[in-house]
C-alpha cells in the first residue's frame, strides 16, 4: 500500500467504475461525493509520518510508487493539499446532485482531481506538464457538452494549455545538471523566461487570460468554478515547487518582483473589467482572474511572508467561488447561458432573494470585506504590499474599486423594478439548494468571525517548501 | 534525412493551407510517417513505431468521425486557392524560411546533439501547427494544428532525452486530442444549422 495508490490510482479506478452509474445521476452523485469526502478526510487525518501503531506492530504506508522508471510521491507533508483538492471535489459533487451539468460530471471531476494530485507528486515534476495537458483534454466534455456548439473559449483553452507544454519540458531538459549556477548565466535567464511564460499560459495570467472569461460566459457555472478552483489552487502550489527546487530561479532579481507586478496588474485589469460586464458568468471569469492576481502577488511577497496568506486564502476563496457559482447555477438551470445576462437580473432581490444574496456575498467576500473569511488574509497582503513597494498598492486599489463598482452595479440591478410592469412572483428554491447555500454561508461566517478556525491548518501546505518559507 | 523532414513540412503546410478534409486526413497520415522516419535516427525501431501507430490511429479516428457524419468532401478544385489560403501558405513559407536561416545558430548554441534535419522538421511543425491552431476557428482544424504542434514537440524532445513514461503520456495526449476532435466534429454536426 502506498499514498499514490490511495489518492491517485484508486480514484482513477473508482472513476472508471462510476461509468456504470452515469445514467443514474443521483446514485452517481452520492457515490462520488462519499468517495471524495472519504479521500479528503483520510488526507487530512492521516499521520504525517505515514505510520500507524497497531497493538502488535507498526504499519508503514509507502510514500512513493514507481512507474516506468519515474515515481509518484505523496509525502505526509503534502497530504493537506491533497485533502484540499478532494475537499473541493466533494463540495462540487454534492452540488451536482442539484444541478447536474453533464452525465460525465462525477466521473471526470474525480479523474481530474486525481490527475492534479499526480501533477503535484510526479518526480521529476516537469513531467507534470503532460499531465496538465491530459487534464485539459478531460475538461473538454464538461466545458462543451453535447447539444452545445463548440465555442472559441474552449478551443483557446486547449491551445494555450498545449503551447505551455513544450516550454516547461524544455526548461527541464535545459536545466538538468544545473543546481545553482550564477544567476547572470544566459541559459538561466532563458529558462526562467520559458518557465514563467509556461505558467502564464497555464494559469491564464495577463495577457493570456482571454480564455477564462470566454469559457465562464458560455459553460455551466458549476463546471467552470470547479475546474478553475482546482487549476488555480494546484498551479499556485506547483509554481512553489519550481521556486523551491531551483535556487537559480529564486535568486534571479526579477522573479519575485515580476510576479508581484503581474499580480497587481491582473488585480487592476480584472477588477476594472468586472465593472463593465453585462453577463454574470463572464463576470465570474474576471473574479477568478482577480484572485489569480492575488495568488501571484502573495507568491511575489514570499520573502516577506506572503506565502502564509496564499495558503490561508485557498479555502475561503473556494467557498466564495462555491457560493457564487451555486447561485449562478440556479439561474442557469433549464435556461442556459443567456439566463446569466444582466438584462434578466432586474428585480432579482424580490424574485430570488437567496440567489441574489449568494452572488453578492461571494462578491463582497472576494473583495475582502470585514467579517467575511477572506478579509484578514487580504488585509495582511495589502500591508505586506505597502511595506514592499507602495506603488503596487495603487494598482491593488484600482482593482478593488473596479470590483466594488461591479458589486454596486449588481445591487442596483437586483433592486430595480422589472420593466415589464407585472408583479414579481418569488421563485421557490429547491430545498437542497437552500441547505447547501446555508452550509456554505455558515462556514464563511465562522471563518470570517474566527480567523483561527480552519485557516491555520492550511499553512501545512507550505511545509514541503523549506527554501521558500522563512524559518521563524 | 532531409527528405522526411521536407515531407513532414509539406504535409503540415498542406494542412495549414487547404480546407479539404480528405486531403487533410491524408496529409496528417503522411506527416506521422515522415516523423517516424526521422525518429528512427534517435530512437530504437520498437519505440519509434509506437509513434507511427498512435499517429495513424489518431488520423483514422478523425477520418472515421468525418465519414460517420457524411462530411467528407471530395478533393475538387485542389489547385484553386482562396485569399485566406494564399495568406496562410505565404505565412507558413516565411516561417519555414525563417527557421532554415535561424536553425544552424540555434543548433550550435542550444541543441548541439540534435541533427539539423530533425531540428528543421521539429521547429517547422511547431510553428506551422501553432499557426493553424491560432489562425482558424473550426474545431477540426484546430485539433489538426495541435496534433502537428505536438509532433514537433515530440520530435524535438526525442532528440534530447529518452523517457518511457513521457512516451506513454505523449501517446495518451495524442489519442485524447483525437477523441476530443471527434467529439467536436460529431457534436457540432448534431446541432441543426440556425
Amino acid at each position: 500500500m502506498s499514498t499514490p495508490l490511495i489518492w491517485i490510482i484508486f480514484p482513477l479506478a473508482f472513476a472508471l467504475l462510476l461509468i456504470i452509474t452515469r445514467k443514474k445521476p443521483m446514485l452517481s452523485g452520492i457515490l462520488a461525493s462519499a468517495f471524495s469526502l472519504l479521500l479528503a478526510l483520510a488526507a487530512l487525518l492521516f499521520p504525517r509520518d505515514l505510520s500507524f501503531l497497531l497493538p502488535d506492530q507498526r504499519l508503514e504506508i509507502a510514500s512513493s510508487l514507481e512507474l516506468f522508471g519515474r515515481s509518484l510521491e505523496i509525502t505526509g507533508e503534502r497530504l493537506t493539499m491533497v485533502g484540499l483538492l478532494y475537499g473541493i471535489v466533494f463540495l462540487w459533487n454534492l452540488g451536482s446532485l442539484l444541478y447536474r451539468p453533464s452525465l460525465w460530471f462525477n466521473i471526470l471531476s474525480i479523474s481530474i482531481t486525481a490527475l492534479w494530485v499526480a501533477t503535484l507528486s510526479v518526480n521529476p515534476f516537469l513531467y507534470a506538464a503532460v499531465l496538465i495537458e491530459l487534464i485539459a483534454l478531460l475538461s473538454v466534455p464538461l466545458l462543451s457538452p453535447r447539444g452545445v456548439r463548440t465555442e472559441q473559449g474552449v478551443l483557446r483553452y486547449l491551445v494555450f494549455q498545449t503551447v505551455a507544454l513544450p516550454l516547461i519540458l524544455l526548461t527541464g531538459w535545459m536545466l538538468s545538471g544545473i543546481g545553482s549556477a550564477p544567476s547572470a548565466n544566459p541559459l538561466i535567464v532563458r529558462s526562467a523566461m520559458l518557465v514563467l511564460l509556461g505558467f502564464a499560459l497555464w494559469i491564464g495570467a495577463f495577457p493570456f487570460h482571454s480564455w477564462i472569461p470566454m469559457i465562464s460566459e458560455k459553460s455551466h457555472p458549476w463546471v467552470v468554478s470547479l475546474l478553475l478552483a482546482l487549476t488555480q489552487s494546484a498551479l499556485s502550489v506547483f509554481l512553489l515547487h519550481f521556486l523551491d527546487q531551483y535556487a537559480w530561479l529564486r535568486n534571479l532579481p526579477v522573479t519575485f518582483s515580476g510576479l508581484r507586478w503581474i499580480g497587481v496588474i491582473m488585480i487592476a485589469i480584472a477588477g476594472l473589467l468586472s465593472a463593465v460586464q453585462i453577463n454574470l458568468g463572464k463576470n465570474f471569469g474576471y473574479l477568478v482572474l482577480y484572485e489569480t492576481g492575488y495568488s501571484l502577488l502573495a507568491i511575489g511577497l514570499a520573502q516577506t511572508g506572503g506565502l502564509n496568506y496564499l495558503a490561508m486564502l485557498f479555502f475561503p476563496r473556494v467557498l466564495s467561488y462555491a457560493i457564487i457559482s451555486l447561485a449562478l447555477s440556479a439561474l442557469w438551470q433549464n435556461k442556459g447561458a443567456h439566463a446569466l445576462d444582466y438584462k434578466f437580473q432586474e428585480g432579482l432581490f424580490k424574485s430570488r432573494p437567496l440567489v441574489s444574496a449568494g452572488i453578492l456575498i461571494g462578491f463582497f467576500s472576494l473583495l475582502g470585506l470585514p467579517l467575511l473569511p477572506i478579509f484578514p488574509h487580504k488585509q495582511m497582503l495589502w500591508l505586506l504590499t505597502a511595506q514592499t513597494n507602495p506603488r503596487l498598492l495603487v494598482w491593488v486599489l484600482v482593482g478593488s474599486l473596479g470590483l466594488l463598482m461591479s458589486t454596486a452595479r449588481l445591487m442596483r440591478l437586483f433592486a430595480r423594478e422589472q420593466t415589464a410592469g407585472a408583479a414579481v412572483q418569488p421563485v421557490r428554491e429547491k430545498t437542497g439548494f437552500i441547505v447547501l447555500m446555508l452550509i456554505i454561508l455558515l462556514l464563511m461566517a465562522v471563518m470570517g468571525t474566527s480567523t483561527q478556525f480552519l485557516s491555520p491548518r492550511f499553512l501545512e501546505i507550505l511545509a514541503p517548501f523549506t527554501q521558500l518559507v522563512p524559518i521563524p | 534525412m532531409y527528405i522526411p523532414a521536407v515531407l513532414a513540412i509539406i504535409a503540415a503546410g498542406i494542412n495549414l493551407t487547404r480546407r479539404v478534409w480528405v486531403v487533410n486526413a491524408a496529409a496528417l497520415g503522411l506527416q506521422y510517417l515522415a516523423v517516424f522516419v526521422l525518429l528512427l535516427t534517435v530512437r530504437p525501431v520498437s519505440l519509434a513505431v509506437v509513434k507511427l501507430l498512435v499517429g495513424w490511429m489518431v488520423t483514422l479516428t478523425l477520418f472515421l468521425s468525418l465519414i460517420t457524419d457524411g462530411k467528407i468532401r471530395g478533393a475538387k478544385a485542389f489547385f484553386s486557392f482562396s485569399a485566406g489560403e494564399i495568406f496562410r501558405l505565404l505565412a507558413g513559407l516565411f516561417a519555414v524560411l525563417f527557421m532554415t536561416v535561424l536553425l544552424p545558430e540555434l543548433q550550435a548554441e542550444v541543441f548541439p546533439r540534435s541533427s539539423l534535419p530533425l531540428l528543421l522538421a521539429a521547429f517547422s511543425l511547431l510553428v506551422l501547427g501553432l499557426f493553424q491552431a491560432s489562425l482558424i476557428a473550426e474545431p477540426f482544424y484546430v485539433i489538426i494544428g495541435l496534433l502537428t504542434f505536438l509532433s514537433g514537440v515530440e520530435l524535438l524532445y526525442a532528440s534530447l532525452e529518452l523517457s518511457t513514461l513521457l512516451e506513454a503520456l505523449f501517446a495518451g495526449v495524442n489519442l485524447g486530442l483525437a477523441l476530443v476532435g471527434t467529439f467536436f466534429v460529431i457534436k457540432d454536426a448534431e446541432i441543426p444549422e440556425a
